[in-house]
């Protein structure tokens, strides 16, 4: 197919501003940002919907026999009734977390499956659409300077790769010095606390507010299925520093405190939380994304320089 | 300044008569410098954006930019306030056709990327690049080839059916030994290779004959043409001795010592294609410039590895296929895939494994503007332009570009539309009015960064 026509001077001076004067991108279209929370990349709990379901089984055969014997007159059974009823509502909002989470989720996979895609084929109007979409979550800080930086010749490949790096770069060092700050205070805390059980609260306390700090600075809001995500995560996490407490006190009672007692156990046990506190970060992060990681160990060298700035005390001003 | 030695990088643009070579380089500076002769801190942020993809500008890590153009002791300077003068006036022209040869030097004062080299101070990287006429190179071939063998070669290209009636003249006069003069004959067989240029040929020996640069036309070592041997003709054998010595002349007085001083001791290579314009021209043309670049690029040396201290080599070369604001940005992969197609063949014993390659597609002056339209429910980028020796505008779209090195059932498939007025044409355009006095690009700074990478870490 072969076309060609006359075009005005007006016409051509419209074009003219196309490369010219930055280029604008259409701004999104006002919406909320998405209420759905993130979820960590472990395996899924199919275990929960297993005891949720018996919960549900057991609660509404109790319920049956409750309801025989209720009496409307007595207080306390009108009380008991009305906290069911407030669980069963708790019991609801949550199910109905759980699709919106799950439905995020898979939005999340298709926003990263379209950055492949883009990557893959250079073609300009996949990437377009893929900022497009991207810009619901994203501060607009960098779509501004992205859109400083865009011209209409460039292919799907440039735009993600320049779209990683003006845009997502940042959001992602502010992630790590999130991520950086918390393993430090969690190392420190741990280092002070006296009982394993303390140590636990402080894990999970940090590590709660560390993940919901994580989603809203990826543009995404927190739920409790999030936070009950990461308590089944950071069991994990839990036995791995329990377990190190056990030894490390066997290994004492072995050698007789020779040695262990020059070091800080407690410390040492702390940079083992941070760690991995910093570790399940990373992990979520990935997550969070709305695009791959540009290369292998890309989030855990960020992570590393961040940290490597808390400890010289020259993190980036928040 | 730091512990720092200077470093020195010697790049060669190679490119062939048309590809547009003069812009290119103009645009490298351009794009650095803007209208200044040295750029500082400040400015350098600015153009952060407008070298998005030039990791030290990205990272504002330059510290000045400067041009020198008379640190050639024997060299002329290449002509930048003037080629750009030309390109960013209110009446834009492309620059006139490189005429000789002339040199410049860009140098770049940056800081390191890691802390402990910063620590020890700045770094500076000098660019240098000589500019001369693309027909030139074309002569490199001639340093391996005898007189008998070259006219051998060249008389048996003249007589290729499409290049037959342009030597008609000059094969007239081979037949009428009595009136051939020695002048009369390398004078006709001159214009015949200008007429061949002019139809879009590449293949065009001696390339000085063309472009004689600050010869005189009347040289005598320009005096010779491709003759048959005296035994298989009835020519004077005086004439072909005589067209010999001149031709040994012109070989060792003026083609060697062009390759000895100037393309032998590259570190850096890039060598631009205009793909465009020779699918424009169809099979003949095409296999032309393919010919032509195998011949170009057998006579540069490259690799990496210790026998760099014996003898100097090309460490990396960009293949950059230029004019790509020619085609929509949907097009520009098939255009890179063509461009990595046509290296591809013409690889294999060439290039060592060590050289570092690279495929990009450039434009260093965006001279259209995209127009997308829907035609037959098919979304089509226009490009949108003024053509070179028009005065109003036009948006074309100029057909496909194949994603591959055309079969020769293509090839005549392509040719048939053509007749028909259905294949592809892209368009020659004028340079745009650019009111904001910066030459848009595309990949300029890909181009910097690939040149500068691994020296500026």
């Amino acid at each position: 197919m072969k076309i060609r026509r006359e075009i005005s001077a007006e016409e051509w001076q419209d074009l003219k501003n196309q490369i010219e004067q930055a280029p604008k991108a259409s701004p999104p279209p006002p919406m909320e940002r998405n209420p759905a929370s993130p979820q960590l990349k472990t395996s899924r709990p199919y275990w929960i919907w297993l005891g949720l379901i018996c919960l549900i089984l057991a609660f509404f055969t109790s319920l049956t026999e409750e309801i025989a014997r209720f009496d409307w007159q007595r207080l306390d059974h009108t009380f008991f009734l009305l906290a069911l009823l407030c669980g069963f509502l708790q019991l609801l909002q949550t199910l109905y977390q759980f699709r919106r989470t799950f439905r995020s989720l898979k939005s999340g996979e298709g926003l990263r499956e379209l950055a492949q895609k883009a990557m893959a084929d250079s073609s300009q109007d996949t990437a377009l659409e893929w900022i497009h979409k991207a810009s619901l979550h994203l501060p607009e800080s960098g779509l501004s300077t992205l859109n400083a930086m865009r011209t209409p010749y460039m292919t799907g490949s440039d735009l993600i790769e320049l779209s990683q790096r003006e845009w997502l770069k940042p959001v992602d060092q502010k992630a790590m010095q999130i991520l950086s700050q918390s393993g430090l205070q969690l190392m420190l805390q741990t280092a002070l606390s006296p009982w394993f059980l303390l140590e636990a609260i402080i894990f999970m306390r940090l590590g709660i507010r560390t993940m919901t700090e994580l989603c809203l600075l990826y543009g995404l809001r927190p739920s409790r299925t999030l936070s009950l995500r990461l308590f089944i995560s950071s069991f994990q996490s839990l036995i791995y520093t329990g377990a190190s407490d056990l030894a490390s006190d066997s290994l004492d009672e072995m050698l007789g405190g020779g040695i262990l007692t020059r070091i800080s156990q407690r410390l040492g046990q702390g940079a083992f939380a941070g760690f991995l506190l910093i570790r399940l970060g990373i992990r979520a992060a990935e997550q969070l994304r709305p695009a791959p990681e540009p290369h292998e160990g890309y989030l855990r060298k960020l992570a590393l320089d961040a940290l490597k700035q808390e400890v010289q005390g020259r993190g980036l001003s928040t | 300044m730091g512990i720092w030695p200077d470093k020195t990088i010697r790049l060669g643009v190679t490119g062939l008569s048309g590809s547009g070579k003069t812009v290119f380089l103009t645009s490298l500076i351009h794009q650095l410098l803007k209208d200044s002769g040295t750029q500082k801190n400040a400015e350098i942020l600015l153009s952060r954006t407008q070298l998005p993809f030039f990791q030290i500008a990205s990272q504002n890590r330059l510290v000045e930019i400067s041009l020198s153009d008379r640190s050639h002791p024997a060299l002329p300077p290449f002509r930048y306030e003037r080629f750009a003068r030309s390109l960013l006036s209110d009446q834009p022209e492309w620059p006139e056709s490189t005429s000789d040869i002339s040199f410049f030097r860009l140098t770049l004062l940056f800081h390191s990327a890691s802390r402990i080299k910063r620590f020890l101070g700045k770094r500076r990287i000098h660019l240098e690049v000589v500019d001369y006429p693309g027909e030139w190179l074309l002569d490199l071939p001639l340093m391996d080839q005898e007189f008998p063998k070259w006219s051998h070669h060249m008389l048996q290209l003249l007589e290729e059916p499409l290049r037959r009636h342009r030597a008609a003249s000059f094969f007239d006069l081979l037949e009428k030994p009595e009136k051939a003069e020695a002048k009369s004959l390398a004078e006709l067989f001159a214009e015949t290779l200008k007429s061949l240029k002019y139809d879009g040929f590449q293949c065009i020996q001696p390339g000085r004959m063309v472009l004689p640069g600050s010869l005189s036309p009347e040289d005598p070592r320009l005096v010779f043409a491709p003759l048959p041997h005296p035994l298989q003709s009835r020519l004077p054998e005086s004439l072909y001795r005589r067209f010999e010595a001149n031709y040994r002349r012109y070989v060792k007085e003026l083609v060697r010592p062009f390759y000895r001083d100037y393309l032998k001791d590259l570190d850096a290579q890039i060598v631009l294609l205009d793909v465009l314009q020779a699918l424009n021209g169809g099979h003949d043309t095409f296999t032309d410039m393919q010919e032509a670049l195998k011949t170009i690029l057998r006579h540069y040396r490259y690799g990496k590895g210790w026998w760099n201290l014996f003898s100097h080599r090309i460490e990396k070369v960009l293949f950059a296929a230029t004019k790509a604001d020619h085609v929509g940005p949907h097009q520009i992969p098939a255009l890179k895939a063509l461009t990595e197609e046509i290296l591809e063949d013409m690889r294999p014993g060439l290039f060592s494994s060590q050289t570092r390659f690279k495929v990009e597609a450039v434009s260093a002056l965006i001279s259209s503007r995209i127009l997308c339209e829907i035609h037959e429910g098919e979304k089509l980028e226009l490009i949108a332009g003024q053509p070179k020796g028009e005065s109003g505008y036009v948006a074309v779209y100029p057909g496909e570009v194949p994603t591959h090195l055309p079969t020769g059932k293509e090839w005549a498939f392509m040719e048939q539309n053509r007749q028909k007025g259905e294949g592809f044409s892209f368009p020659s355009l004028k340079p745009p009015i650019l009111d904001s006095r910066l030459m848009p690009h595309y990949n300029m700074d890909r181009i910097l960064n690939f040149l500068l990478e691994g020296d500026t870490a």
